[in-house]
C-alpha cells in the first residue's frame, strides 16, 4: 500500500541519487583535497588550511582575481545597459524587433573560438594594446547579446497601458523609462547582470585570444597551472572558493528560473 | 519623442558592428587571401583535401556525437522524474541541485574531473575526455528537456495508461513524440558546443585530446597560419549558423529560459 516504496520508485530514487553523485562527486573530491595536507592527490593525510593561506599570499592570483572581477562587473553593467536600451527600443515595433534579433543573436550562436580569433586579428590590425580593455571588449561583445535576449523576454510583460497612463499624467519619456520601466524590469535586469557577470567571470576562450603578455584572469591562471602537469592543492583551494561563489549565485537564481519556467510551460500545456 | 526611444538600440548595434561584425568580415577576408596577396579559395580547399583536418574533424564529430548521446540518455529520465515523478516537497531541491552545476565555471568543472581521476587511478585519454564532456554539458541538455517535458499534460499520460498502454508504449508512442522538439533542441545545442570545445579535450584528453577547436588554436598560435586558421574558423561558424537556423525554435526555448 506504500506507494513511495514500490520497486519502480526505488529504481527511480537510486537513479536520481546516482546522477547527483555523478554531478557532485568531482566537486566534492576537489573540495576535500583542498583541505588535504599532502601535496599529492592520492591519499587523504590530514586537515590543513595551508593551501588557502598560500592562496591569499599569492600576488599573481590576487591580481588575476582583481582583473576577473573588475572586467566582469564593468562588462555586466555596460552590456545590461545597452541590452536593455535595445530591447526597450523595439518593444512595440515587431518588424524592427525581428531585424534586431537577427543582428543580436549570432554572437551567441557562432563558436566562441571563431569569434575570438576574429577579434584578435581586429585588435592586431588597429594596433590595440592587448590587456584589460581588449579582454573587456571581447566579453562585452557576447554579453550584450545575452543581456538583450534575457531582458527582451520580459519587456513584453510590461503593459503598454501603464506607460500610457504615466504619459497622460504628464510624465516625459525619460521619466516613464526611469520611474516605470526600470522598476518593472528589475527581475530581468538582475537576471541579466548575473548571467553576464558569470559568463565574463568564467570565460576562457575569448580571453585567451584577446589578452596580452602579463595580463591574466582567473580562468587563464587555472588553465596555465592545470594544463601543464597535474592538479595542485593550491589550485584546488582556488577552485573551491570559485565554486562556492557560483553555487551561491546559482541556488539563488536557479530556483527562480526553474519554477517560473515550469509554471509558464504548464500554463501553455 | 517616439523617434528618440526608437534610437535606443543604436549603442548596442554600433558596439556589435565594430567589435563583432567588422572582425568577422576581417576573418572572412583573411580566409580568402594568401600571404602573397590576391583572392583565392585555396585555404578552404587545403582544409577539405587535407587528411589531417578531415581526420580531426571526424574525431571531433565522434566526440560530439558520443557527448550528445550520453547526455541525452542520462538527462531524459531526470527530466521525466522532475516533472512527473518527484514528490512536490523535494521537487524544487532536486531541480536546483540538477541545474546548479550549470553556473559553475566550465573550466573548473573540467578541472574537477582531472582531480577526480587521480585517486580513481584513471588516466587522461579518450574515455576521460568523453566523461568530462558529458559532465560539463549535462545541464545544457537537461534545461531544454525539462522545459519540453513540462509542457506535456500529465492527463495524456494518464489516459494512455487508462486505455491500457504499458510503460514502453507510453514512452515510445506518447512521451518521445511529444518531447521530440526539445530533444532535438538539446541535442543540437550540446552537439554544436561540444564539437568546437577545446578546453575539455586539452585538459582531459592527453594525447587523444586533439580536436577541431584545438586545431584552430594551433593554427593561430603555433603555426601562425592566420589564412588557413581563418578559413577553418569560417567553416565552423557557418556550420553552427546553419544548425541554429534549423533550430531557431531551440533558440526560443533558451530565450525563454533566460528571461523568465
Amino acid at each position: 500500500m506504500c506507494r513511495r516504496c514500490s520497486p519502480s520508485n526505488l529504481i527511480w530514487h537510486v537513479y536520481i541519487l546516482a546522477v547527483l553523485v555523478f554531478l557532485y562527486a568531482p566537486i566534492a573530491v576537489l573540495i576535500l583535497f583542498s583541505f588535504n595536507e599532502s601535496k599529492y592527490m592520492t591519499h587523504l593525510t590530514g586537515f590543513t588550511l595551508e593551501w588557502y593561506t598560500r592562496l591569499v599570499e599569492n600576488v599573481r592570483i590576487l591580481k588575476a582575481l582583481e582583473n576577473s572581477v573588475s572586467i566582469a562587473i564593468v562588462s555586466a553593467v555596460i552590456s545590461t545597459l545597452l541590452g536593455m536600451l535595445a530591447a526597450y527600443s523595439v518593444r512595440r515595433a515587431p518588424y524592427l524587433s525581428l531585424k534586431l534579433d537577427t543582428l543580436m543573436v549570432p554572437p551567441i550562436v557562432i563558436p566562441e573560438v571563431a569569434e575570438a580569433v576574429s577579434l584578435m586579428m581586429f585588435f592586431y590590425m588597429v594596433g590595440a594594446e592587448y590587456g584589460w580593455l581588449t579582454v573587456f571588449i571581447g566579453h562585452t561583445a557576447f554579453n550584450i547579446s545575452y543581456a538583450y535576449v534575457t531582458i527582451k523576454g520580459q519587456i513584453h510583460s510590461i503593459s503598454p497601458n501603464i506607460e500610457k497612463i504615466a504619459q497622460s499624467l504628464g510624465a516625459g519619456s525619460f521619466a516613464v523609462f526611469r520611474r516605470i520601466v526600470i522598476p518593472l524590469l528589475t527581475p530581468a535586469l538582475t537576471a541579466s547582470l548575473l548571467v553576464t557577470f558569470i559568463t565574463s567571470f568564467s570565460d576562457f576562450v575569448k580571453t585567451v585570444f584577446t589578452t596580452g603578455p602579463g595580463f591574466e584572469t582567473l580562468p587563464l591562471y587555472v588553465w596555465r597551472v592545470a594544463v601543464r602537469g597535474r592538479a595542485t592543492p593550491e589550485l584546488n583551494a582556488l577552485a573551491t572558493l570559485m565554486i562556492l561563489v557560483s553555487l551561491v549565485i546559482s541556488i539563488y537564481y536557479t530556483r527562480r528560473i526553474i519554477t517560473k519556467l515550469g509554471e509558464s510551460y504548464q500554463k501553455q500545456g | 519623442m517616439k523617434r528618440g526611444v526608437r534610437a535606443y538600440f543604436v549603442p548596442a548595434v554600433v558596439f556589435l558592428a565594430v567589435f563583432f561584425y567588422l572582425p568577422f568580415a576581417i576573418l572572412l577576408l583573411y580566409s580568402i587571401t594568401v600571404p602573397e596577396g590576391g583572392f583565392t579559395l585555396t585555404n578552404y580547399i587545403d582544409i577539405f583535401i587535407s587528411r589531417f583536418y578531415l581526420q580531426v574533424m571526424g574525431y571531433s564529430i565522434l566526440i560530439a556525437v558520443l557527448t550528445t548521446f550520453f547526455t541525452l540518455v542520462v538527462a531524459y529520465p531526470v527530466a521525466y522524474y522532475i516533472v512527473f515523478k518527484a514528490p512536490q516537497s523535494v521537487k524544487p531541491v532536486i531541480i536546483t541541485l540538477m541545474i546548479a552545476p550549470f553556473w559553475i565555471d566550465f573550466l573548473l568543472r573540467a578541472y574537477s574531473i582531472k582531480v577526480l581521476i587521480e585517486p580513481l587511478g584513471m588516466r587522461e585519454g579518450f574515455t576521460t575526455l568523453v566523461y568530462g564532456m558529458v559532465y560539463d554539458f549535462f545541464p545544457f541538455m537537461l534545461l531544454p528537456l525539462y522545459a519540453g517535458m513540462s509542457s506535456v499534460p500529465p492527463s495524456l499520460l494518464l489516459s494512455a495508461r487508462v486505455y491500457g498502454a504499458g510503460g514502453f508504449h507510453i514512452l515510445t508512442r506518447v512521451l518521445i513524440p511529444l518531447t521530440s522538439s526539445s530533444v532535438l533542441a538539446g541535442s543540437l545545442l550540446v552537439f554544436l558546443m561540444s564539437f568546437t570545445e577545446f578546453v575539455i579535450p586539452a585538459l582531459l584528453g592527453g594525447v587523444e585530446g586533439y580536436t577541431i577547436g584545438y586545431a584552430v588554436y594551433d593554427l593561430f598560435f603555433k603555426y601562425r597560419d592566420i589564412y588557413r586558421g581563418s578559413a577553418l574558423s569560417i567553416i565552423l561558424s557557418l556550420g553552427a549558423l546553419l544548425g541554429a537556423i534549423m533550430l531557431s525554435r531551440r533558440v526560443k526555448i533558451v530565450q525563454k529560459m533566460l528571461s523568465e
